[in-house]
Parts: C-alpha cells; sequence; structure tokens
C-alpha cells in the first residue's frame, strides 16, 4: 500500500489514513492489532472507532487547516475481537494533504493500566481520609453539643479529654484539667466504683451515683456510666466517663421520700391511736356500764356503802376517760402548732412545791417523793406555768407509777450555768435498751410495762413541752436499776428577775 | 429510520459515581465497589424517544471522564464535539457539589451552546430531611442546564430520566 503524497512516515508509528469524510484510504499493518478490529479500506473508520463519532466538525477544521492537529488521549477503546479486555490509545489526528487526513494511533494500555493503579489508591485514600474527617467532625460536633459531661481518662485515671458540658458543670478551664487525676473533680478522692481497676473491660457500667465538687467547692450528684474501650492503635486502653447531674432530681427523691415516710409513720400512729383509745376508753366504759346497771338493779336493796364504791368506780372512770381525752388534746394541739409558750412570772419554788404535794396526795403511802431545791433560786421566773405542769406532772407521775416496789422518787431542781435543771429519779422498772429510740414516741411503750396501765402519749406530750420551752430532755435508764429524767431550760436574758 | 448519534461527557470530581451511573443507565447494574477511571471510556445506548418528525432513535455516545483530582484537572479536548454534558456531584461530599459551578465553566468554555443536566447523586445515602435540604440549596436557574436532579446509581432513582430528559434537549 502506497499512497502519493503520503510523506515518509517512521515505521514505528501506527496509523489510518481516510479522507475528509472518515472513510479509510489506507492504515499501517500493526494497526489492526491495535484495535482488535480487522479494517478494510474504504470503509468509515468510525465502525471501527466510534470514539470518533461526534468529531466530525473538529476534523472538518484539522482538515481545513483551521486546526493543527486533534488530540484524544487514553481512549479506552473495546475492539470487536475483544471486547472485554480494552486497549488505551491515544489519537492523534492531523492533515496529511488536501485529500486526506492521517490518525495516529499509540497503544499506551501499559501505562494506562499502571497510572489506572496509581489513581485507584490516591482515590481511595482521599475518600477514606474525605469519610474520617466527616466522620471526626460530626463525632466532635455530637460530644461537643452534648448536655452530659464527657471525660476520659487513661488507665491511671488522668484525665484525657473533656467536652465543653464538663467544663460548665464543674466550672474549671480546659488546660486545669487535662492530664489531672479525675480525684480533683470528687470531695474525697476517686470514689472506688469509679477507679478504672474496678470496672471491667467490656462492660458498660450504668448510673453510678457519687459526689462530685466542683471548682468552687459544691457539691454534686453525678450519676455516670463508663466504661474501657481500646480505642487507639497502640492498643492503650482509654476510660469514659459519662455523667448526668442528678443533684436536682435527687433532692426531689429526698423530700418524696421523707413525704412518704412521714405519711407512713402518721398512718401507723393513726393505727396506734385508733388501737390505743378503743381500747383505753373500752374498759372504763364497760366498768361504768356494770356499774350503772347494777345501780339500776339493786340501788334499793344495797347497803349504801356498796352503792359508794360503785358510784367512786364510775367516778374513776369518767377522770380516767377525761385525763386520756386531755392527753390527746395537748398532743393534737402540739401537731398543729396549737400549743404555745406563754411565759408569765413565775414562783418556781412554790410551784414545785405544790406540785409534789399533789403528786404525793395521789400517790398515796406507797411512795415518798422528795423535792430538792439547790442552791439559790431567784424569787421568780419567766416559766410557763402550763408546759411546766405538763412536763413535771407526766414525769413524777410515771416515776411513781413505773416504781410499784420502791418506794423513793427524787425531784431535783436547781439553776446552773444559765440554765434550770430538773431531774427526776426513779428506782423502778427502767426502760429497755432496745425501747430506748422510741421513748419519746405517741403510742409507743415499753416492752417491760406488763399490766401498768398507760397510753403511751405522755412522754410524747413532755418532750414537746419541753422543746416549746426551748429545752432539751435527756434520760437515762437501765431494766431494774430506774430511771432518771434530766430537763435543761436555758434562762434566756430576762427569764429569771 | 433515521438515527442520530450525540456525544455527550460524564464530568464531576472523582469517586462521585460517573461511571455508577452510565453502568445504572446502559447496563441496569450496579456494584458498590469503587474502580477509578483514567482517560475516557465511551459507552453506547439508543435512547427510546417519543414520536418525531425527523428522528426515529438516538444513539448516545456516553463519554465517561476521569474524574478531577487535585492532581488532574478534566482535560478541555474531550468535551470538543458534545452536544451535551453530564456534571455529577456527590451528595455526601460537599466539595464536590461545590465544583459543579467550575465543571459549568470548563463545559460552556467549549460548547457554548451545549446542554448540561446536573445529577446529585448518591442521594439513597440520605434521609428525606437531608434530601430536601440539598435539592433546596443548589440554585441553578440558568437556561441550558437541567436539575438538579437527585440520582442514585444504586437504586436507579432518575437515572433513566436524566439521561432522557439531556438527549431531548439535545435534539430539540
Amino acid at each position: 500500500m502506497s499512497h502519493p503524497l503520503k510523506p515518509s512516515i517512521p515505521h514505528h508509528l501506527e496509523y489510518i489514513i481516510t479522507d475528509p469524510e472518515f472513510l479509510i484510504q489506507e492504515f499501517s499493518l500493526g494497526i489492526g492489532a491495535i484495535l482488535q478490529e480487522s479494517l478494510m479500506v474504504g470503509a468509515d473508520i468510525r465502525r471501527f472507532l466510534p470514539e470518533l463519532v461526534g468529531s466530525e466538525a473538529i476534523a472538518h477544521q484539522v482538515f481545513q487547516g483551521q486546526l493543527p492537529y486533534f488530540t484524544i488521549k487514553e481512549v479506552a477503546h473495546y475492539g470487536h475481537n475483544n471486547p472485554n479486555h480494552p486497549v488505551y490509545i491515544d489519537l492523534n489526528l492531523e492533515r496529511l494533504n488536501p485529500q486526506s487526513l492521517i490518525l495516529f494511533i499509540n497503544d499506551v494500555t501499559e501505562t494506562a493500566i499502571l497510572r489506572q493503579s496509581l489513581v485507584q489508591r490516591v482515590n481511595e485514600t482521599e475518600l477514606l481520609l474525605n469519610a474520617l474527617r466527616r466522620s471526626e467532625d460530626y463525632n466532635r460536633r455530637i460530644i461537643t453539643s452534648m448536655g452530659d459531661a464527657l471525660l476520659t481518662t487513661n488507665l491511671s485515671g488522668n484525665i484525657k479529654t473533656v467536652n465543653p458540658a464538663t467544663l460548665a458543670l464543674f466550672g474549671y478551664h480546659e488546660a486545669e484539667l487535662k492530664n489531672q487525676p479525675l480525684a480533683l473533680l470528687f470531695p474525697d478522692g476517686l470514689p472506688t466504683s469509679l477507679e478504672p481497676q474496678s470496672l471491667q473491660a467490656t462492660t458498660i457500667h450504668e448510673d453510678i451515683e457519687v459526689n462530685c465538687q466542683t471548682k468552687s467547692g459544691k457539691i454534686l450528684t453525678i450519676a455516670f456510666s463508663c466504661g474501657i474501650i481500646h480505642a487507639q492503635g497502640d492498643n492503650l486502653p482509654v476510660v469514659i466517663y459519662i455523667g448526668r447531674n442528678i443533684t436536682a432530681r435527687k433532692r426531689v427523691e429526698q423530700e418524696i421520700n421523707a413525704a412518704l415516710a412521714k405519711e407512713k409513720e402518721l398512718n401507723d400512729l393513726k393505727s396506734r391511736f385508733i388501737a390505743m383509745t378503743s381500747h383505753e376508753f373500752k374498759n372504763p366504759l364497760s366498768s361504768i356500764l356494770m356499774s350503772v346497771e347494777l345501780l339500776e338493779e339493786f340501788a334499793l336493796t344495797w347497803h349504801p356503802d356498796k352503792r359508794l364504791r360503785h358510784l367512786q368506780r364510775i367516778r374513776q372512770s369518767t377522770t380516767q376517760m377525761n385525763n386520756l381525752l386531755e392527753d390527746i388534746l395537748v398532743i393534737g394541739k402540739a401537731d398543729t402548732g396549737k400549743l404555745e409558750f406563754h411565759p408569765q412570772p413565775l414562783n418556781l419554788r412554790q410551784f414545785c412545791q405544790d406540785l409534789v404535794e399533789e403528786l404525793q396526795f395521789l400517790a398515796g403511802e406507797s411512795h415518798e417523793i422528795i423535792l430538792h431545791l439547790h442552791g439559790a433560786l431567784a424569787p421568780q421566773y419567766d416559766l410557763d406555768d402550763k408546759l411546766l405542769r405538763h412536763t413535771f406532772m407526766n414525769l413524777l407521775s410515771n416515776a411513781v407509777k413505773y416504781s410499784p416496789d420502791c418506794p423513793r422518787v427524787d425531784f431535783r431542781v436547781g439553776e446552773v450555768e444559765g440554765a434550770l435543771i430538773f431531774e427526776v429519779e426513779d428506782h423502778g422498772i427502767g426502760v429497755p435498751e432496745e425501747d430506748q429510740p422510741r421513748l419519746f414516741e405517741s403510742f409507743h411503750r415499753s416492752r417491760n410495762v406488763r399490766e401498768i396501765k398507760g397510753t403511751g402519749l405522755g412522754l410524747s406530750i413532755v418532750k414537746r413541752a419541753v422543746e416549746l420551752q426551748g429545752g432539751k430532755i435527756t434520760f437515762r435508764s437501765q431494766v431494774n436499776v430506774g430511771t432518771t429524767f434530766t430537763v435543761c431550760l436555758p434562762l434566756e436574758a430576762g427569764w429569771s428577775s | 429510520m433515521v438515527t442520530v448519534s450525540k456525544k455527550i461527557c460524564m464530568v464531576g470530581d472523582f469517586g462521585v459515581g460517573k461511571t455508577s451511573l452510565i453502568r445504572r443507565f446502559v447496563e441496569r447494574e450496579f456494584s458498590d465497589r469503587y474502580l477509578s477511571t483514567v482517560g475516557v471510556k465511551i459507552s453506547r445506548k439508543v435512547v427510546p424517544l417519543p414520536p418525531m418528525d425527523d428522528v426515529d432513535e438516538l444513539k448516545l455516545l456516553i463519554w465517561d471522564l476521569e474524574g478531577q483530582t487535585k492532581f488532574k484537572a478534566i482535560t478541555p479536548t474531550y468535551l470538543q464535539g458534545s452536544s451535551g454534558v453530564l456534571i455529577v456531584a456527590d451528595v455526601t461530599r460537599p466539595e464536590t457539589i461545590d465544583h459543579i459551578e467550575d465543571h459549568l465553566q470548563l463545559f460552556f468554555g467549549v460548547n457554548p451552546a451545549g446542554w448540561v443536566a446536573i445529577a446529585l447523586n448518591k442521594t439513597d445515602l440520605l434521609d428525606s430531611d437531608e434530601r430536601t435540604h440539598v435539592q433546596t440549596s443548589l440554585e441553578l436557574n440558568r437556561p441550558q442546564i437541567l436539575g438538579p436532579y437527585l440520582t442514585s446509581a444504586k437504586t436507579g432513582d432518575n437515572v433513566d430520566a436524566i439521561f432522557t430528559e439531556l438527549a431531548k434537549e439535545m435534539l430539540a
């Protein structure tokens, strides 16, 4: 094959010569092998190289000399004879002479495949980095905006990272926490439950409630969830702590619990009150009823002494019920805040003497109540005689009541270092140790009272009365040895005169 | 029977799914595996057209160009003789959407009378909120530009539509 106007073309170049309409005029020998096609003279080149479709206008410009050449590099060409493996070719179209175009075809498959593997790696890396950056940014935004405190430490408990919520919660700057021991955030060092050593790997420990301390010393209750992860390449474990401030919730919980306990206590009290009153009222009422029925039936036939005995029984039962009602009313007043402290000038010496005399009369000859007045008492003190009477009537009558076999009761009164001290000492049955903590509770009675009657209200009234006067009551007691109650009423300026 | 051949080019950053869109459109297939394109690969597809006076069918020659990277720009000579271009961006990579403007300038620099369709690809990775956001955030109210289309080579969403619409405009 030869072309009249073809300059000598170097042998190593493969080419196809066409007319301006892309009809093949001539081609080099090796071109068929490169393109994997069986070329024919006279055929349209676009049958074998569809890559040229759309380039007609440009080819025309080249043919007219308006463009020096037209190049398409690295075209993946799938030949008819080998449709699954592309050859990469560079196409370069030039004007050969006034009748022909020449298309140089260079097989660049080898370099293209090499370049493909290079581009593949670079692009994959770039995509990966991009995804990583986005993911990191996403996570950082979440951690930054989360309301819970998030901290990480190493296994030694040194803080590595903190989020803004942590800084806001504890009032520190980031630099003040980084690389500092986590214990810094706790009033008494790191609690054992949060120590990295006590956390099991692969387990998430939830809702560990601990007290924390802010920079300003404020104590907060924080519920921590924590776990250990192996996050870094060197496989050093990282401890993650997520803390939620539950101080307000805890406070509300405590208030609710206190309210519930109070309610339960009131319920118990009500039950005990009903049990006690029904029992304490029933006995005297039965007694009254029985005496009344007997008097109705036999009053006319009975001896006057016998009638009187029954009338006395009725009176005694009525008094008993009346006293009980009085006690309940006092407790009721104290509970509703209506029991009030009204101090008035009072001759304490006279008050005590009258009280002892009254009680001695009630106790009869079985007991002896001895009043000891220590030191010099002022002629008058500002005291509430009603409350004082509630207090010592109860204490002294208890002393008599609970010492059936030991007749001596001592009542000591004195002024010591700006306070009035009263002591009531008996040598009776005492209060068992188990009952001592609940001694002042309403309706509580010690287990060793046996058949001795009582309501369990007296000491409750005493305690309230003493406290209303700004005083304190204490006691010491031993079973079968005796009990001593000490009441201390502080004398404020102007109390004594 | 009159068949018209038209050349269109796929343009966009690397890894946005140009090859996958062609594969979905031509071969009705999809693969998650990323295989970078070097140089150019030309695919053919006959597009059925609604009845028209002068053209019975359109043979699309789709030039799949090597994606733009920071090391290599798109070779403008590939775009010569192209009646239309499909500019592709990846909705999960905002920078590829930012580069749409550069690709537009490149194409109109070579073919001022050409048509462009914009594909925001990989929308299968977005939830409905994100989809709405992406579609409304891109404003391209210019003549000779179609879209943006929210496409997914994976699910086939809008793939046929974008090629067909672009083909119709190129013939009109």
